[in-house]
């Protein structure tokens, strides 16, 4: 039945036979891989049990790299080598950051995202999450015993495209295909979602260590629709833990603490602060390094106090999400608490208070996203999934917008339109002949561009002469699925294609990535051409697989028996290519595969899908 | 010839449209094209679900919209109501003057209420035109259509200003 297999094209491949995918939260504290095993989702532990990762990484001068709990309880030994909170700095310039002279590390001002300078060399927040990455890679191997078929990593709703890029660009560093890019708080609705099979409009409060999301979203037949998104990605529970650090420095008259002394005040604050979400008072003890002890006790009513403007900080954007999916309270048929720090009594008080219900905790705050992206990555790997069939509809959380005249932003893309979505834009020129032009593309709600996210600067280039205002150039902006932006252009009045130079503001180009692939292998067991092959030979076999299984299906009805031919004697090339070992001759092989295979794929889908259409042709309206 | 969005999802081309008639359809729909779908296929696949399901998203946005579906109808009557001179009904165009000064009023003086009252007062009379526009549109008045979807313009763009300066207040 071609329809099925249209609807669920990995089913058909390999029968019977699962294909291991993970998901994993990538946390600015803790991170979490999860796996869907015997039917349901669960946690993979480490070999001690432990279910979280500290998100921590210590670099030493020898070139080892610890990950998790030993380098969190070095971090104030080491403190500009032990590197925690990263996610906060992806896919951030020094100028983003709100308290760079605060944080004890040694921060460079780079092209792009800041970098990070450590006894081991100079590292870019991609590479430091990477690290983290590697370390959840491998335990998901070794806990599924298998090579995986990819992984959908989670993102904070609210990271705007270049911190999407930065952390898909950590998951390929990390060795690991990337399914999805999955927004936590929609993670999190999946878990809640078809572990209670309920239907309504909810809202998910998510506060991270140092992200805040507000999701607001209908399910409902399966159909989970995101209606608004808003948030802060940069308030979270770390945010707590500073305000709480000032205060002990206030309380015990500290000047200018050391860099140790910081991160030892700022571990012990944490402390306090978790202690305080059961207990009503709490004790902070720290002996200083020159001697000198602290000792103070922080009373639950003191933390409400001290943090009160950050709790009512979360309802600000809880309130823009309501209004933008056209919502009030009343409207809202639950509430679900995500993140570490939801945990906080203040919290649980205010969601309750502001939304006039209890909010439903029953799935630890900590796993829920890491359990909705293994489902969501089951899904996609082509498993059956829990809970029957279901679809995830996101939207993007910021505007897309252009720089006009007088540094002004004029919007594109709304946030809050569901993906994956294009728009396009005519231009023109003002000049007889010119033949390049430059565009600004930004990401925000302000109206000047200079408060908005700088996404890209993109040179048209191959205008045809003409005179001024002759020559319409359509700029189409696409954003995918995973929330990530692409721009092609198009000449309207001779056809001809022109040249699009995309130079990432933020992010970091493949020669970068590259770079960075050959740095880290430098270090590791496996050398970088054996690392490059065995990537080559797993994206041709996934290749072929699914050319295969195209062609098990009703394949008379969209390929000729020549264009068949032609199909299986590539196949059989790339098969081959893959008996040496030569990476560049499989690269070859799949792509001429690829290409050749190219007008197959509208046909097949048109052909399957049409069959719900009336016979309508599908690709009329694409 | 504009693509009809109504016949994407094998609609009629009427104005009237019940919502859970269009939501089932782009569901049906975009649970078929949608890129989650296609995690694991060619790469040719993947691209060609893109843009499906980039469709389905726009014409969903389309029909589901009052406005924009009537404009959408229009265009494929061969009317671009978006374009040429526009000529409001002198009461009209008083009304509207009337309703920005208690916009401007309610805004400097930070009355939430107010704003209230005027949002509610605006969009009854949004109802009201959209009940006119569907009896333009059934009856093939396009030039009719068009001037109330012009209207109907004015009064989103209304709505959308005391919207924003409710939200100025909220924040």
């Amino acid at each position: 039945m071609a329809l099925l297999s249209i609807a669920e094209p990995g089913q058909s491949q390999i029968p019977h036979r699962h294909r291991l995918a993970i998901g994993i939260d990538l946390g600015t504290t803790n991170s979490v891989v999860a796996a869907v095993r015997d039917g349901s989702a669960a946690v993979l532990a480490d070999e001690d049990g432990l279910k979280l990762l500290p998100s921590v990484v210590q670099y030493f001068a020898d070139g080892r790299i610890d990950v998790g709990h030993e380098a969190k309880r070095n971090q104030a030994n080491d403190p500009f080598n032990t590197l925690s909170s990263v996610k906060r700095l992806m896919g951030r310039g020094l100028s983003d950051l709100a308290d760079p002279q605060r944080r004890a590390y040694r921060l460079l001002a780079a092209d792009g995202m800041v970098k990070l300078q450590t006894i081991a060399g100079t590292r870019s927040p991609v590479e430091v999450s990477a690290e983290i990455l590697k370390v959840l890679r491998v335990r998901a191997e070794q806990s599924l015993g298998g090579e995986l078929v990819g992984a959908v990593i989670t993102v904070p709703a609210y990271f705007d495209d270049a911190q999407r890029h930065a952390t898909k660009d950590a998951a390929r560093l990390a060795g690991l295909n990337v399914l999805r890019l999955l927004n936590e708080p929609t993670a999190a609705a999946v878990a809640y979602g078809l572990e209670r099979a309920g239907e309504g409009v909810f809202a998910i409060y998510d506060l991270g260590g140092g992200t805040f999301d507000i999701s607001i979203l209908r399910l409902s037949r399966g159909v989970f629709e995101v209606l608004a998104v808003n948030g802060d990605s940069a308030l979270g529970g770390d945010d707590f833990d500073h305000t709480v650090y000032d205060w002990i420095v206030a309380q015990a008259k500290l000047t200018s603490p050391s860099p140790s002394d910081q991160r030892l005040l700022l571990q012990q604050a944490r402390k306090a602060k978790e202690c305080l979400s059961s207990q009503h008072g709490a004790d902070i003890f720290a002996r200083l390094s020159r001697g000198l002890p602290v000792n103070l006790e922080l009373a639950r009513a003191t933390l409400d106090q001290l943090t009160a403007a950050l709790v009512a900080k979360t309802l600000v954007p809880v309130r823009k999400a309501l209004r933008d999916a056209e919502l009030t309270v009343a409207d809202i048929d639950g509430v679900v608490l995500v993140g570490g720090a939801t945990r906080m009594p203040s919290i649980r008080r205010a969601v309750a208070q502001y939304f006039k219900r209890e909010p439903l905790t029953d799935i630890d705050p900590d796993e829920a996203v890491a359990l909705g992206a293994a489902i969501q990555a089951n899904a996609l790997a082509g498993n059956r999934s829990a809970g029957g069939d279901w679809l995830l509809l996101d939207v993007i959380p910021l505007s897309l917008g252009l720089e006009t005249m007088g540094g002004l932003t004029e919007r594109i893309i709304p946030r809050n339109s569901t993906l994956p979505v294009a728009r396009a834009q005519e231009f023109t020129t003002f000049k007889d002949g010119q033949a390049a032009m430059s565009i600004h593309v930004v990401q925000g709600e302000r109206e000047r561009v200079a408060d908005c996210r700088s996404l890209a600067r993109f040179e048209l280039r191959g205008i045809p002469p003409l005179v001024a205002g002759a020559a319409r150039i359509r700029v189409t902006f696409q954003v995918d699925a995973d929330g990530l932006l692409s721009v092609s252009a198009r000449e309207q009045s001779t056809g001809a294609e022109a040249n699009v130079t995309v130079k990432p503001s933020y992010g970091l180009s493949d020669t970068e990535i590259a770079t960075m692939l050959q740095d880290s292998h430098t270090h590791a067991a496996l050398d970088a051409r054996l690392r490059s092959l065995h990537e080559q030979v797993v994206e041709a076999e996934r290749l072929l697989v699914s050319i295969d299984s195209a062609l098990q299906t009703e394949s008379h009805s969209w390929l000729s028996n020549t264009e068949r031919v032609s199909l299986e004697d590539a196949m059989a090339r790339l098969r081959e290519a893959t008996q040496n070992s030569d990476a560049d001759r499989i690269r070859i092989a799949a792509e001429a595969l690829n290409q050749l295979s190219a007008p197959f794929a509208a046909r097949r889908m048109d052909s399957a899908v049409s069959k719900t259409l009336a016979g309508r042709r599908l690709s009329d309206f694409a | 010839m504009p693509q009809s969005y109504f016949a994407f999802f094998d609609l009629e081309p009427r104005f009237a449209l019940p919502r859970e008639q269009l939501d089932a359809a782009y569901r049906r729909l975009a649970a078929q094209v949608h890129p989650d779908r296609y995690a694991t296929s060619t790469p040719a696949e993947q691209r060609h679900a893109l843009s499906l399901a980039t469709s389905a998203n726009e014409a969903y946005r389309t029909l589901k919209r009052p406005l924009l579906r009537a404009q959408h109808l229009l265009s494929l009557r061969g009317v671009d109501a978006a374009e040429g001179a526009v000529r409001m009904p002198p009461e009209f165009l008083l009304e509207q003057i009337d309703w920005r000064e208690t916009l401007s009023d309610a805004q400097s003086a930070g009355n939430a209420a107010a704003l209230q009252r005027l949002g509610d007062l605006v969009r009854r009379r949004a109802a009201d035109l959209l009940g006119v526009l569907e009896a333009h549109l059934d009856a093939d008045d396009n030039g009719a259509a068009t001037r109330t979807v012009q209207q109907m313009m004015f009064i989103d763009k209304l709505l959308a200003d005391i919207d924003d300066a409710r939200a100025l207040l909220d924040a």
